[in-house]
């Protein structure tokens, strides 16, 4: 049978799921912020004035298991000021904290080599090499860092070696092979032009310095934007920089921020999807033959509703809705709602913010990192998005959103709208900050995913998620073959009772940030799975039957499972206090 | 023009002229209560001006009443004494204009034109009865005849620039503004209103460049300190700024216009729960204030609050039943909310009374292309393209129609149309930043 028929098939058998008779919905899990518990002790660097726009965009966090030993360890990008960049050429990009128990961390930034200095903005893990350790590639202004994992979360600075540099005001990053050739490549979005020599004063200009009548940061309107690069990994531990061969450059010079990758047209290759601050979204369709062609505008994903150009800045993919299809979440700025996007197949994308009750929720925030992610377990995708502006100044506005503001949690109704629970979630009780990146995955291993949020200026927070409510999970860590080791690109389906869900494996989206690699499902009161299935980036399938829930799985291309492991509970002593 | 508190009440002979005013810049910008405030402004400058125009092109011994001589010399020859000479039509003609009998007037003047195609009065006046039938293209054609014949004459000049104006291109106003204030510096009407397009313009430092030496004449009237207000908030000129405001509290008191007002200001900067304290302090003294309720649906419809917003639109219509922008916003909410039937009902009402409401005709048209009648959305789009052939989002509406019909080619074609025309904006919007606006900060280094 051929691949579209079994798409075809796939649709019809899906499509009923939406408004069919569901479990209640679970308690809304309970979030903790264990940050300061846990060791995540080192503050983003940032000027309180955030008199330039360099000072407002940093940055992301991310999620790696650097020393393969189970645990999720955390990055966060640290920032910089233009006072200590000019002075001493920025700071350290990223911190790293070791996780040595169960959500207890360590920094170990420096013993692990992660010595650049510079201004860190955005992380993406990949093994670039496929030598079975996850590499780190970090975005900054000014140049950016590719560190090679050696082993036992130590790394080798092989940025100029590898010719990844890429420079200016470089963003998003996320990794791929698009052209499926076993070895994963990078694309980096770019933002605007910033000359550290002639920086516009705050409040220059009378229309592109101000907002709302305060002298503010200048930009991104007025300023110039940057072209984004995509580096083609050769094998060798080098990458060319192939992006106007590839039809990925951004001859207009968008401000880009957050990129993912994602196979919406059930292809098997993976597409690009960017998100630009104040321009029109791209959606770069893989070709497969090294090229892709911009359909953004013709799938109906570039631009709000009425064709109006949105300030975006953090992207995901996932099928909340169970169609078989990737839809897309984009956040955006103050006054524009955060965009959701449901992805009719042949008939591209339609806007459903408004219907899917998203609208009035996001709509007095400035939007960040975010992901569609399965808060309880109950197998359906809800959504968080992490807020902040980027003036400090709206303070003095009486009556305005602040530059502090909270974190949105929404619950998936299963009917294709989505409720806002963050005060449930005990979200609304924590302390306002003005957050960016946010990065999912299940940091304590106990079948819940958590979060960690980068605050600007702050230290970050870790919300741990209370969600122990019966349900049954499940996580699949996979190790390609032929297909790249960290399995890249690779999309898993798990049909478990009713539900088929899937998802793929991501090297970064959210805001400039990064995820477990390892895929998470909830499954409901389903103990087991009766199919699950591996779409390789090589184009092989793993196809698993009567699979037990509860279990984080290790799955090697072509060979199926090499190991699991139990998924066990948090207990109370474990909780860092 | 007299101003203050009693005047602010729209009179009845207002209504055809507020609803001259289209949505294409409502859509390009959130700044509704400036053109909304900027539609009342309108409605009583332009009734002002067409009066004074009227009597300024038809009273004898101004300037067009020197014409009819000239008809004399010229149709008087040969004439039998049962054909009327070219004065007498035209005095035929101005009568029936100032009794609003267009179609006589119209006759009358184009008969005179048999007589003397070079008479600018003719065209001139002819331009104004196109103009009270809102048929801008002949207007136009018509006036720039007389202006071509008559160069000197700057009421002509106004009126073309009223033409513009009428139809929200306040851009395209502009140049004839200018060129009018350049010859007749004492003219207040042509001084407030390029400082009104200005001020739709964005273009704030000039528009209190412009308004400001009306202050003499001006200061008691609560829209002109309002506008000033706003302009000189944006212009950074904080003086001007809080002498307007100061004098706007001083002169409005407790008065429900002054906290319409005021409402609309919180409105400007979407401080919608100011806005709405404002409205409620205005309502409670006039509840049936004109715009009252329409302001209050645009706060809660800011607030997404459709359900109130759709009320406080619905109360709109019953004060003032025949203002099509309640009908476009409240087409809106129903949208929004998915009563696509209602939408429907209600954008059609909207462009019965005023068919130049792009975001009526754009909300048409995504109603059709959600419903899948792609030719009925097609033509909506072309009417919203004759309205505003600036608005590139019909490109992309458009292209969005062609790809569901599988017409690739020609949905590509418009998404490029879309791109570039968006891009070009972008561009005008950058330039403004390195171009008109002088920041010597940008190439300095900061201190």
């Amino acid at each position: 049978m051929c691949k579209s028929t079994l798409v075809a098939l796939g649709f019809l058998l899906i499509v009923p799921v939406l408004g069919q008779k569901t479990p209640p919905h679970p308690a809304v899990p309970h979030f903790e912020d264990m940050a300061a518990q846990a060791g995540l002790s080192v503050a983003h660097i940032s000027s309180p004035e955030k008199r330039y726009i360099v000072e407002s965009m940093s940055g992301g966090v991310g999620l790696i298991d650097c020393d393969n030993d189970g645990k999720l360890d955390i990055l966060t990008v640290n920032g910089s000021t233009v006072d200590r960049y000019r002075e001493n050429g920025g700071d350290l990009m990223i911190t790293l904290y070791h996780q040595d128990a169960r959500l207890k961390f360590t920094d170990i930034t420096k013993q692990a080599g992660l010595t650049r200095k510079g201004w860190g903005m955005g992380i993406a893990v990949a093994d670039y090499d496929n030598d079975g350790l996850p590499d780190i590639y970090v975005t900054g202004y000014g140049g950016n860092a590719l560190y090679r994992n050696l082993g036992n979360c130590k790394f080798e600075d092989v940025t100029e070696k590898a010719g990844v540099a890429g420079g200016a005001f470089s963003t998003g990053a996320a990794w791929a092979d698009y052209d499926r050739d076993g070895y994963v490549d990078l694309f980096v979005s770019r933002y605007v032009h910033v000359d550290m020599s002639k920086l516009p004063a705050p409040g220059s200009d009378a229309k592109f310095c101000r907002y709302r009548g305060l002298l503010v940061q200048c930009g991104p309107w007025g300023m110039a934007g940057e072209s984004d690069l995509l580096f083609h990994n050769r094998g060798d531990g080098t990458f060319e920089e192939v992006s106007k061969k590839a039809g990925v450059d951004d001859p207009d010079h968008y401000y880009g921020l957050g990129a993912v990758w994602g196979d919406y047209d059930n292809d098997g290759w993976p597409d690009l999807y960017v998100a630009n601050d104040a321009g029109p979204n791209f959606l770069y369709h893989n070709r497969r033959d090294g090229t892709f062609e911009e359909e953004g505008l013709v799938q109906g994903i570039a631009v709000g509703v009425d064709g109006m150009q949105q300030g975006s800045m953090g992207v995901d993919w996932g099928d909340y809705d169970h169609d078989g299809r990737l839809d897309m979440i984009v956040t955006n700025f103050v006054n524009q709602s955060d965009t959701l996007y449901r992805n009719l197949g042949r008939q591209g994308f339609v806007d459903v913010t408004g219907t899917s009750h998203i609208a009035k929720t996001t709509y007095p925030y400035v939007g960040w990192g975010t992901a569609f992610f399965d808060m309880d377990n109950s197998g359906w995708l809800d959504i968080f998005v992490a807020n902040g502006h980027v003036y400090p100044q709206v303070d003095s506005l009486p009556g305005e959103a602040h530059y502090r503001q909270p974190m949105l949690l929404f619950r998936n109704r299963r009917d294709g709208t989505f409720e806002e629970v963050s005060a449930a979630a005990g979200l609304t009780a924590m302390p306002l900050a003005s957050r960016r990146g946010a990065a999912f995955g299940d940091i304590s291993n106990d079948g819940c995913l958590d979060i960690v949020v980068l605050n600007v200026g702050e230290p970050p927070s870790l919300l741990l998620n209370h969600c122990q409510n019966g349900n049954h999970r499940v996580l699949f860590k996979l190790v390609g073959t032929q297909s790249n080791r960290l399995g890249i690109g690779a999309r898993v389906t798990v049909n478990s009772g009713k539900l088929v869900q899937f998802s793929e494996v991501r090297s970064g989206g959210s805001y400039l940030s990064q995820n477990d690699l390892r895929l998470h499902f909830g499954l409901g009161a389903e103990a087991k799975m009766s199919v699950v299935t591996i779409a390789w980036p090589s184009g092989k399938t793993d196809t698993l039957h009567d699979i037990p829930a509860d279990f984080i799985y290790t799955i090697l291309e072509g060979k199926g499972i090499r190991d699991k492991s139990r998924i066990s509970p948090l207990v109370d002593s474990e909780v860092p206090k | 023009m007299s101003s203050g508190p009693s005047r602010w009440i729209r009179r009845p002979e207002q209504l055809d002229i507020l609803l001259l005013a289209d949505t294409t810049t409502l859509a390009k910008r959130r700044q509704l209560g400036d053109l909304l405030l900027g539609d009342l402004l309108r409605s009583r400058i332009l009734s002002f001006c067409l009066i004074v125009l009227i009597v300024t092109c038809l009273a004898p011994g101004t300037t067009f009443a020197q014409t009819p001589n000239t008809w004399q010399t010229r149709a008087g020859y040969g004439a039998p004494e049962t054909t009327p000479t070219a004065e007498q039509l035209f005095i035929t003609g101005e009568t029936a204009l100032r009794n609003g009998d267009l179609n006589r007037a119209e006759q009358n003047f184009w008969r005179v034109l048999a007589i003397d195609p070079h008479s600018a009065g003719a065209y001139a006046n002819l331009g104004v009865v196109y103009m009270r039938r809102k048929q801008w293209d002949q207007a136009l054609r018509m006036l720039g005849k007389a202006d071509r014949l008559a160069p000197a004459v700057v009421g002509i000049r106004l009126n073309i620039g009223l033409v513009y104006y009428r139809q929200n291109d306040f851009r395209s106003a502009i140049a004839p503004f200018e060129s009018v204030l350049r010859d007749a510096p004492n003219s207040t009407q042509a001084r407030y209103l390029l400082g009104l397009c200005y001020f739709f313009n964005e273009r704030w430092t000039e528009a209190v460049e412009i308004l400001l030496p009306l202050w003499g004449e001006q200061s008691l009237n609560m829209n002109y300190l309002y506008v000033l207000g706003i302009a000189a908030h944006k212009a950074a000129r904080t003086e001007v700024d809080e002498r307007a405001l100061s004098r706007l509290a001083e002169i409005g008191q407790d008065t429900p216009e002054f906290h319409l007002l005021m409402g609309k200001a919180h409105l400007n900067n979407t401080e919608d729960d100011k806005a709405l304290a404002e409205f409620a302090l205005a309502a409670k003294g006039d509840p049936k204030l004109p715009f009252l309720h329409f302001n209050m649906g645009l706060a809660y419809l800011d607030k997404q609050d459709y359900e109130q917003a759709a009320q406080e639109f619905r109360q709109d219509i019953a004060v003032e039943p025949d203002v099509a922008f309640s009908y476009d916003k409240l087409g809106t909410v129903d949208a929004l909310e998915e009563k696509d039937a209602e939408a429907e009902i209600n954008f059609h009402q909207a462009l019965r009374l005023d068919p130049h409401l792009v975001t009526s005709q754009l909300g048409l048209a995504k109603i059709y292309q959600k419903r899948g009648q792609n030719s009925e959305a097609l033509s909506a789009l072309d009417q919203v393209e004759k309205i505003s052939p600036d608005n590139y989002t019909v490109h992309y509406l458009r292209g969005q129609v062609l790809q569901r019909m599988g017409q690739r080619q020609r949905a590509k074609a418009e998404f490029n149309t879309y791109t570039r025309m968006m891009n070009a904006a972008r561009e005008r919007r950058g330039r403004e930043l390195s171009g008109d606006i002088p920041s010597p900060e940008l190439t300095k280094e900061p201190e």
